[in-house]
């Protein structure tokens, strides 16, 4: 007998003799009858286990008097397939991609003898042991046009740690998105993409299933990135206390007159409100205690108590610095500094009467500062300048210790950086992208492969002003004298100066379930209606445009409990009240996804001759 | 005007005595008018009266009032936030509890139990909110009346 040991390195010349038909059958007729044992064929291993996607090597011992060839199988199927895994004719087997059901599978050499006798082994497929792991920073990270970021990747787990960097999905990017060199280094395209967010990925070499993906946002002069998410508390895991639809930006402020400046980002953009507050306790190298001061003539320094919608405040000094947003500079614009003790809070006004919680810690506020940009240059205006003071006026001068309400110039008021700004100053354009209707996790987002894309939005300064602002055929809406649409007009019924579009709000707040005829949620402030509803509103300007604007609502316990994770949504609404006949349509972010909306401040030039002398809406 | 000064900085200086509207007899109207020193409309509805507070800084607040004479609805629309412990009396504790616990921003501030319901939104220099008893609205009267 011969012992023949067919093996990667010895099949070649097997199969070469085959091929050349020198089959070397029986000496005899090659028939059954003849004494020649038939062969035995073992093979090794007899049994293994192998990772998904993984090869394995078969040899097959042939112990024959006879010169025989050896086809292999898996399950019986000649050459196995991509489900149950493939093997060679050398008999190097490479499992399934994903293990298969049920997970074993039985590999055949077959030897092309009479009655073909056959050796086998069982294979067990396993999923496969990922060691990899890959991370990138900087994470979410925004850049302006044709400049250059380093990203850098981290991979443990394994001893090879290079990686492959690609943009968008194309290794080393393209002149569209931006290329990547081996070592990290992303040079941007010169005009930023649409939309402006790119997705960088590294991959493992040593695990190419093992990747880690960020963002980067390109930007241009009068462009900064929006980020929706859920603001420095993150996510609480509750709809009650998590804040959905968070908008925001960075924002640089610096000493004025200096080149001492603190970038500062998680500010929140707040249309719905004018002029910058930062919390006090986030200025470390543009401390409040180097800002410029605002006094009146006696000398006694500017305060301010703001209020906002849900009777919450902030406390603080009027200061003054140099407000820096993407290419804009807003030089000794007066900011508000949230949460200086200089002064203790007057509580016999600005607390009782607002009576919610002092704002004054990033706990509390959830971001850094509060970025206004809405309609007007300064957050009072005119009502606060004159000699008389009224019940929950803002500004307090505090003689001796005791604060007390006072007028203060229109200088002197908080302002809008924006109308500070030496170009692009009438106004600002906010651009974000359509989303699902079941929400995303946050803007910008990309999967760890790179292959979801969330893009974030862009807040562009100036209106008309450059090629990416200009109006287009959007609709202005010249706002009332409280801001607002002239009219709104619901299911036939009017509602004068009954809303406003407002990007520091975080949901729908329209009517009343017993209008609409829908439920409330039962454990939180959303709408919950059996099936998505779609509210059609016809808005008015007080220059007597108008068109149709299409809400929809979707039901919050469904969107939360879906996705547990999402922070944006695009369909989140609320009640203006409960049991009330409401007046107010109070359009929140979800709004804005998959719109260009135009913010124009009061006093400038509006759009195709209309008039607005208390600023408008576009969109 | 210079009685509303007067009249502010009593407040300022922590003397607000408990005069409440809310909940109380229509007395406490006049008072109000007084505090917040407007100008003031009645109007008379099917099954309850409107008292229409216009102030000096063109804040508008309404006053609910039942055929009994009790106010059982407030609303405001105002450039600030209206003085709500004198609106709200001895309801302002349910609102200042309510605020304090709210922890999620960027939303209004909403209340809604079986004997009180309220709501404060609106934005900067806009702001509008309305609260009202359950328990007092008058006979063939819906808080749809409440504006």
């Amino acid at each position: 007998m011969r012992r023949k040991n067919v093996s990667a390195a010895t099949r070649a010349s097997l199969l070469v003799v085959m091929a050349g038909g020198m089959f070397l059958a029986s000496c005899g007729s090659g028939g059954t009858g003849n004494n020649i044992p038939l062969p035995v064929i073992t093979l090794s291993p007899a049994s293994a286990s192998v990772a998904a996607g993984a090869p394995l090597q078969f040899t097959a011992t042939v112990v024959s008097s006879y010169s025989t060839t050896i086809t292999w199988s898996v399950n019986n199927i000649l050459g196995g397939n991509s489900t149950l895994g493939t093997v060679s004719s050398s008999g190097l087997y490479t499992a399934p991609a994903s293990v298969p059901n049920p997970a074993t599978v039985t590999v055949k050499a077959v030897s092309s003898a009479e009655t073909n006798p056959s050796g086998s082994a069982i294979v067990t497929i396993t999923a496969p042991v990922v060691n990899a792991v890959v991370a990138v920073a900087p994470t979410d990270s925004s850049t302006p046009a044709g400049t250059t970021v380093q990203f850098a990747a981290t991979v443990t787990g394994t001893a090879n740690t290079a990686v492959t960097w690609s943009v968008n999905g194309v290794a080393g990017g393209n002149s569209t998105v931006g290329t990547i060199s081996a070592k990290g280094l992303y040079t941007a395209p010169t005009t930023a993409p649409s939309p402006p967010t790119v997705a960088v990925t590294a991959t493992s070499q040593a695990e190419t299933s093992q990747s880690a993906s960020t963002t980067l946002t390109l930007t241009t002069s009068n462009t900064a990135p929006l980020y929706v998410n859920f603001g420095l508390n993150g996510n609480t895991g509750n709809p009650n206390t998590a804040s959905y639809n968070g908008l925001f930006t960075t924002v640089t402020v610096c000493l004025p007159g200096t080149a001492d400046c603190q970038i500062i980002p998680d500010i929140l953009v707040d249309t719905g409100t004018v002029g910058l507050r930062v919390l006090n306790s986030v200025l470390t190298t543009a401390p409040a205690t180097e800002l410029g001061t605002v006094r009146d003539s006696a000398g006694n320094q500017v305060q301010e108590c703001t209020q906002f919608r849900d009777t919450s405040y902030a406390w603080g000094p009027v200061l003054v610095a140099d407000v820096v947003i993407a290419g804009e500079k807003a030089p000794s614009v007066p900011i508000q500094v949230i949460g200086d003790t200089t002064f203790t809070v007057p509580i016999t006004s600005c607390l009782s009467l607002g009576s919610g919680p002092s704002l004054d810690t990033v706990a509390a506020l959830g971001a850094n500062g509060i970025l206004g940009i809405g309609t007007s240059i300064q957050d009072c205006g005119l009502n606060c300048a004159g000699g008389q003071t009224f019940s929950g006026y803002p500004y307090y001068i505090c003689p001796n210790d005791v604060c007390q309400v006072a007028p203060v110039p229109l200088v002197q008021q908080v302002a809008n950086p924006v109308a500070f700004f030496a170009t692009d100053n009438n106004g600002v354009e906010i651009i974000l992208p359509s989303i699902s209707s079941a929400g995303a996790p946050s803007l910008p987002y990309t999967n760890a492969a790179g292959t979801s894309l969330v893009p974030a939005g862009l807040l562009v300064f100036g209106i008309g002003t450059q090629s990416n602002n200009a109006l287009g055929s959007a609709t202005v809406y010249a706002t009332d004298s409280n801001g607002n649409f002239s009219n709104v007009v619901y299911d036939e019924f009017s509602f004068p100066s009954g809303g406003f579009v407002d990007t520091g709000l975080n949901a729908l707040y329209v009517l009343d379930p017993h209008t609409l005829g829908i439920l409330d949620c039962a454990d939180n402030p959303y709408y919950c209606p059996e099936t998505p509803l779609s509210l059609s509103l016809t808005t008015y300007g007080a220059n007597g445009a108008s068109g149709t604007v299409t809400l929809n609502i979707a039901n919050a316990d469904t969107l939360f409990g879906t996705n547990p994770g999402f922070a944006a949504f695009n369909n989140l609404g609320g009640a203006r009240g409960t049991g009330l006949s409401t007046d107010y349509f109070d359009l929140g972010l979800p709004f804005f996804f998959g719109r260009s909306v135009f913010v124009g401040i009061a006093g400038t030039t509006a759009p195709k001759n209309v008039s607005a002398p208390n600023g408008y809406f576009a969109f | 005007m210079k009685t509303t000064l007067k009249i502010l900085l009593v407040l300022m200086m922590g003397a607000l005595p408990a005069w409440a509207a809310l909940g109380e007899y229509e007395g406490s109207v006049s008072l109000d008018q007084r505090i917040l020193g407007g100008e003031t409309r009645e109007e008379v509805h099917t099954g309850y009266k409107l008292h229409q507070i216009i102030t000096a800084d063109g804040a508008v607040i309404r006053e609910y009032v039942s055929p009994e004479g009790k106010v059982f609805a407030i609303s405001w629309h105002a450039h600030f936030l209206p003085n709500l412990p004198q609106l709200l009396g001895s309801y302002f504790p349910r609102v200042q509890q309510a605020a304090q616990a709210k922890v999620q921003r960027g939303g209004p501030l909403v209340i809604r139990t079986g004997d009180f319901v309220y709501f404060s939104g609106g934005r900067m220099m806009n702001f509008h909110g309305s609260a009202y008893v359950p328990g007092l609205l008058p006979k063939n009267v819906t808080a749809e009346v409440v504006r």
